[in-house]
C-alpha cells in the first residue's frame, strides 16, 4: 500500500502548490493569526489560539488537494496505482502543507510574543516545553482537520453544495467536544497560560495519530468502492 | 488480462451500460472494442484499467495499467516535463529513468522543443501528444487507449500505431477504441462491439488486410540459428520460406515500420537481407 503512496503524495503535492490552490487557506490562517494574535502577547495563549485555527484550514486543504485535480487526469494516475492510494497521496499531501504551517507558526508566535504565561500565572514555564506543546497542539489540529477535510469531500459526500458547511461543522465540532483530542490539547494550553505549568500532549497526539489513520483509511477505502 | 461476467450501472435501478461480458486478452494481443457512440465502449475501457469498479462480475488485471483519456485536461498546473516526471514516478520509474523516458517520448513525438512549457498554454493536439506519453513512459502491462489518435497529427498517429504495436511485440496487452475502423489493422488480434443490451460481442474484422489495399513492402531475412519467428508478427505479415533459414515477409507498407523494429529489437535475431517495394503484378 505504502510503495506508490511516497510519489502520488508528491504529485499531489505539487499539483497543490503550482495550481495555487495552497495559498487561499493560507492567506485565511495569516488573518485569523494577524487579527487574533497582538505582538507582545504571552506565548502559551497565542499558541492555543495558533492550533485551534489550523483545524479548518488543514480541514479546508484538503477540498483544495482533492479539488486541485481534473478527473481526466485522476483516471491516469487510478489506472497505474488504484483508486484508494490516489486518494491517500492527496490526503497526505494536505496534512504535509498543514504540518509545515504549524511549524511555521510555532515558529512566528514564538519570535513575536512575550512572556510565556500569562502575566500572574503562578508557576514559570521555559520557553522549550511551552514550544514543543504548541508545535504538538498544531499537529494535533492538523491531523484532526485533514480528517474532518476528507470526511467532507468525495467520495463520502459525493456532491452538492454541502461539502464547505460539514467541513466547517466537523471542524468546530472537533474543537468544541470535550472528547476531541483537538479540544483537549487547546484546553491544555489555554490551561497552562493560566497556571504557568506545561503538560505536553502526548497522549492527545496519539488519540489524534490513531483517528486521523483510521478515517483517512477507511475514506481511502471507500473511494476504491466508489472511484467517480 | 480477464473480464468474468461484468457488468455496469450507475446507481441501484440505473440502466445496465454493459452487461454479462466475458473477455480474455492474453499477453501480447491487440483487442479493438467497437460500438456506436454512447454504447459503453469508454466505460468498458475504464472498468479494463481499474479506474471504475464493475457493479457485477470481476476484472482481473496482470497488472497495472496505463491509460490514455478521451479528452486530456489542460487545466492541469504542470509543464509537460515536470507533469510526465511525476506520473513516472508514480509508475515506480527512478527520477533519473523518468526524465529520461520523458525525454525520449516527447521527442519521438517531436515536442521535446515544449518539454517546458505548461500544459495550459500548451495546443490541444501537443497536450494529446503528453497525455499519450504519461501512459507509453513506463511500459505498463495493460495499454488502455481510449480515442487516443483524436486530435493527433498524422505523424503523431503513426507514431502511437507504432508504439502499441512495440508494446504488444513486447508482451503488453492492448485494448483501444477508435473511429478510425483502420486503426491498427492487420495487428488488432480480435475486435469486439459493444451492443445497445450492454453484450460484447465478436465483430469479424481486422483479420487480415483487404488485398491490394495500398502498397505492400517485401523483407527478406535470414534466421542464422533457424529458429522460428513468433507467431504474431506487426501487420501480420504473409511468410514465404526461402532457401536455407531464408524467409520473405510481405506486409503492408504501414506496418512495415513497426515489424522492422519488432524483428530488428526482438528474438529470435535476425539479419535483415532486403527490404523493397513489392513490383505490381502482371
Amino acid at each position: 500500500m505504502t510503495g506508490r503512496t511516497g510519489p502520488l503524495t508528491r504529485y499531489h503535492l505539487e499539483l497543490l502548490l503550482r495550481s495555487h490552490a495552497w495559498l487561499p487557506p493560507f492567506l485565511a490562517y495569516v488573518l485569523l493569526l494577524v487579527v487574533g494574535v497582538t505582538a507582545g502577547d504571552p506565548l502559551l495563549g497565542s499558541l492555543g489560539l495558533g492550533a485551534g485555527a489550523l483545524l479548518p484550514v488543514s480541514a479546508w486543504y484538503v477540498r483544495g488537494a482533492l479539488a486541485a485535480e481534473p478527473p481526466a487526469s485522476r483516471a491516469c494516475l487510478v489506472a497505474v496505482a488504484g483508486p484508494a492510494r490516489v486518494h491517500l497521496g492527496a490526503l497526505l499531501a494536505a496534512l504535509t502543507v498543514s504540518l509545515v504551517l504549524a511549524v511555521g507558526e510555532v515558529a512566528a508566535l514564538w519570535w513575536t510574543s512575550g512572556a510565556v504565561a500569562d502575566p500572574g500565572a503562578p508557576g514559570r514555564p521555559a520557553v522549550g516545553a511551552a514550544l514543543l506543546a504548541g508545535l504538538l497542539t498544531s499537529v494535533v489540529c492538523a491531523l484532526l482537520g485533514v480528517l474532518a477535510g476528507a470526511l467532507a469531500s468525495r467520495p463520502v459526500l459525493t456532491r452538492g453544495p454541502y461539502g464547505i458547511p460539514l467541513a466547517l461543522a466537523l471542524a468546530a465540532l472537533l474543537l468544541v467536544v470535550p472528547a476531541s483530542p483537538a479540544n483537549a490539547a487547546v484546553r491544555g494550553l489555554v490551561a497552562a497560560a493560566r497556571s504557568g505549568r506545561v503538560a505536553v500532549p502526548w497522549v492527545e497526539l496519539l488519540l489524534a495519530v490513531v483517528l486521523m489513520a483510521a478515517g483517512c483509511a477507511g475514506v481511502a477505502a471507500l473511494a476504491g468502492r466508489r472511484p467517480e | 488480462m480477464e473480464l468474468a461476467a461484468v457488468g455496469k450501472r450507475y446507481g441501484r435501478g440505473g440502466r445496465w451500460i454493459l452487461r454479462g461480458v466475458d473477455l480474455a486478452v492474453g499477453p501480447g494481443e491487440l483487442v479493438r472494442i467497437a460500438g456506436p457512440n454512447g454504447s459503453g465502449k469508454s466505460t468498458l475501457l475504464r472498468l479494463v484499467a481499474g479506474i471504475e469498479r464493475p457493479s457485477a462480475g470481476r476484472v482481473v488485471r496482470p497488472g497495472p495499467a496505463a491509460y490514455v483519456p478521451e479528452r486530456f485536461p489542460p487545466a492541469l498546473p504542470f509543464d509537460a516535463a515536470s507533469y510526465l516526471l511525476r506520473v513516472g514516478r508514480v509508475h515506480g520509474l527512478s527520477a533519473e529513468r523518468a526524465r529520461r523516458r520523458a525525454g525520449e517520448w516527447l521527442d519521438r513525438f517531436g515536442v521535446a522543443d515544449r518539454a517546458g512549457t505548461p500544459l495550459s498554454r500548451l495546443s490541444k493536439g501537443t497536450c494529446q501528444k503528453v497525455a499519450v506519453a504519461q501512459a507509453l513512459l513506463a511500459e505498463a502491462r495493460v495499454l488502455v487507449l481510449d480515442e487516443a489518435w483524436t486530435g493527433l497529427d498524422p505523424e503523431a498517429r503513426a507514431v502511437l500505431d507504432e508504439a502499441a504495436a512495440e508494446r504488444a511485440a513486447a508482451g503488453g496487452t492492448v485494448l483501444f477504441v477508435d473511429h478510425d475502423p483502420a486503426r491498427l489493422a492487420g495487428l488488432t488480434g480480435a475486435a469486439y462491439l459493444v451492443g445497445a443490451d450492454g453484450g460484447l460481442r465478436s465483430a469479424e474484422e481486422g483479420a487480415a488486410p483487404p488485398a491490394g489495399a495500398g502498397p505492400v513492402m517485401e523483407i527478406e531475412v535470414d534466421v542464422p540459428d533457424g529458429a522460428p519467428l513468433p507467431d504474431r508478427l506487426p501487420g501480420a505479415p504473409e511468410r514465404t520460406r526461402l532457401a536455407g533459414t531464408e524467409v520473405r515477409l510481405a506486409v503492408a507498407a504501414a506496418h512495415s515500420d513497426a515489424l522492422l523494429r519488432r524483428l530488428l529489437l526482438g528474438r529470435p535475431a535476425v539479419r535483415v537481407l532486403a527490404v523493397r517495394r513489392r513490383e505490381e503484378e502482371r
